[in-house]
């Protein structure tokens, strides 16, 4: 057969055979591929994962998302040294700027949520030590002691809200530090120009954009279930975060003990086994999700109903969901699994 | 008169091959295999989540061991740490589900696999 006999509609044919056959072939991932890192950070991994920029970029914006949530790290842990750890240790002083925000927002928080949530707990935290071999619970008279050194309402900013008065409270910012954390990595991506990522801090997350192919999909662990997903959503922007009885905990002579104390009666908060809140902000969502927790099923989603911008799906513990209003809008279940 | 350029045979042809490019993934299970990153520190080493498998993973305080029972579902089986709460979090079997043992710097994910249609896990 000579050059002569190939018709042109032959050559379009073999082209077009070709063009699918190449279609077929990729990944879809390589369309734009996602580039994740991850490191331990605030006591849990994070990964970083971002996805439409060249890897070299990629690279470069994600060291400096991770650099911006060591720097809240190394601030707001209570562990020696930090400047909360010194700050407590002084009963108040000054505040950095990023201190007086976390702050001011815990206690926006506290009020709103009627003390459900409270950052002046730590005490109580600090007696139940979740986070130790399993041991018998603290006694109930040490638990009242301790309950009379905890409330917000104590504290008070300084006029121009660069200094603090603790006036006897310990602050513990885990409630909300890991939400801001998130919400700095999240400047440092959004200014950088991302337009699509994850920020996930040990299951706390921030998603933006979509995966390319699809929508970004997180799934919602299971709370009774280890290795199972309640559900698999698909976020629209901003925060999920998940608080749960089922992470952090010990169990003594058949019962269990978790981590999130009610800082009214002194001990871990019954009721719900897990809640997931949605916000614009992980720090928002970081708080809304441990008030409802220590509501409980009915008042927390009357507090969901009432914060704007916030939703949320509870799951009580004996495994029923109910959802706030929006939150199959702000998190609508994927499609297919 | 002039012939048309494609007969009907030949959009049968095309019709044909966007059909196949369509079936074929969805034949052949387009799907990675699972696989286990271990995150050890600062190293990061990613194993194929075989069945009935058990691996170690080294950290500063000693050997975090675990086991991928028959239906690739992962736990840590025994842990160096204090408070041993990595051996209570498992087991985890879904892409993007994560054990974490903070006091040992290790740390567990399942990526990929049959349970990869979800790129994090709220929890």
């Amino acid at each position: 057969m000579t050059s002569k006999n190939v018709k042109p509609k032959k050559i379009i044919l073999f082209i077009a055979a070709l063009i699918l056959l190449l279609l077929w072939a990729r990944k879809p991932e390589q369309l734009g591929a996602a580039y994740s890192e991850t490191e331990f950070l605030m006591d849990t991994l994070v990964t970083i994962t971002v996805r439409g920029v060249g890897e070299e970029d990629a690279k470069t914006y994600v060291r400096a998302a991770f650099d911006e949530m060591g720097a809240v790290d190394e601030e707001m842990a209570r562990r020696e040294g930090t400047p909360l750890y010194k700050l407590n240790k002084a009963g108040g002083g000054a505040l950095s700027q990023s201190m007086a925000t976390v702050i001011a927002a815990s206690i926006h928080w506290a009020e709103a949520s009627g003390g459900a949530f409270d950052p002046t707990v730590a005490p109580l935290i600090d007696l139940w030590r979740v986070k130790d071999e399993p041991h018998p619970p603290p006694a109930a008279e040490d638990i009242a002691d301790l309950l009379t050194g905890v409330g917000y309402l104590a504290v008070s900013f300084g006029a121009d809200e660069k200094s603090i008065e603790l006036n006897g409270r310990v602050l513990d910012l885990g409630g909300v530090a890991k939400g801001y954390a998130i919400d700095r990595a999240v400047k440092v991506l959004k200014d950088a120009g991302v337009g699509n990522f994850i920020v996930n801090a040990g299951g706390d997350l921030f998603v933006k954009g979509d995966k390319g192919e699809r929508p970004w999909r997180v799934g919602i662990a299971h709370p009774r279930k280890p290795g199972e997903l309640f559900a698999i959503v698909e976020p629209r922007e901003g925060a999920m975060v998940t608080s749960g009885d089922y992470e952090r905990y010990f169990i003594w002579e058949g019962k269990r003990y978790h981590h999130i104390i009610d800082p009214k009666s002194g001990y871990p908060a019954e009721g719900i086994s897990s809640v997931t809140v949605t916000a614009p902000t992980a720090m928002a969502a970081d708080a809304v999700a441990t008030a409802v927790f220590i509501l409980g099923a009915e008042q927390g989603l009357a507090f969901l109903e009432g914060t704007q911008g916030a939703e949320g799906m509870v799951i009580s513990s004996t495994g029923e969901a109910v959802k706030s209003s929006g939150f199959d809008h702000a998190a609508p279940e994927a499609s297919s699994r | 008169m002039m012939r048309p350029l494609f007969t009907v045979i030949d959009a049968a042809v095309v019709a044909g091959l966007i059909v196949l490019s369509i079936l074929i993934p969805i034949l052949k299970g387009d799907e990675p295999p699972g696989m286990l990153i271990i995150h050890e520190g600062g190293h990061v080493r990613e194993v194929e989540l075989e069945r009935w498998a058990t691996i170690e993973a080294e950290g500063p305080l000693g050997v975090t061991r675990f086991e991928v029972d028959g239906d690739g579902r992962v736990s840590v089986i025994k842990a160096p740490c204090p408070n041993r709460l990595c051996v209570s979090m498992g087991p985890i079997a879904e892409s993007g589900e994560v054990i974490v043992c903070v006091p040992n710097r290790v740390a567990l994910e399942v990526a990929g696999g049959k349970g990869g249609v979800v790129d994090a896990v709220s929890r």
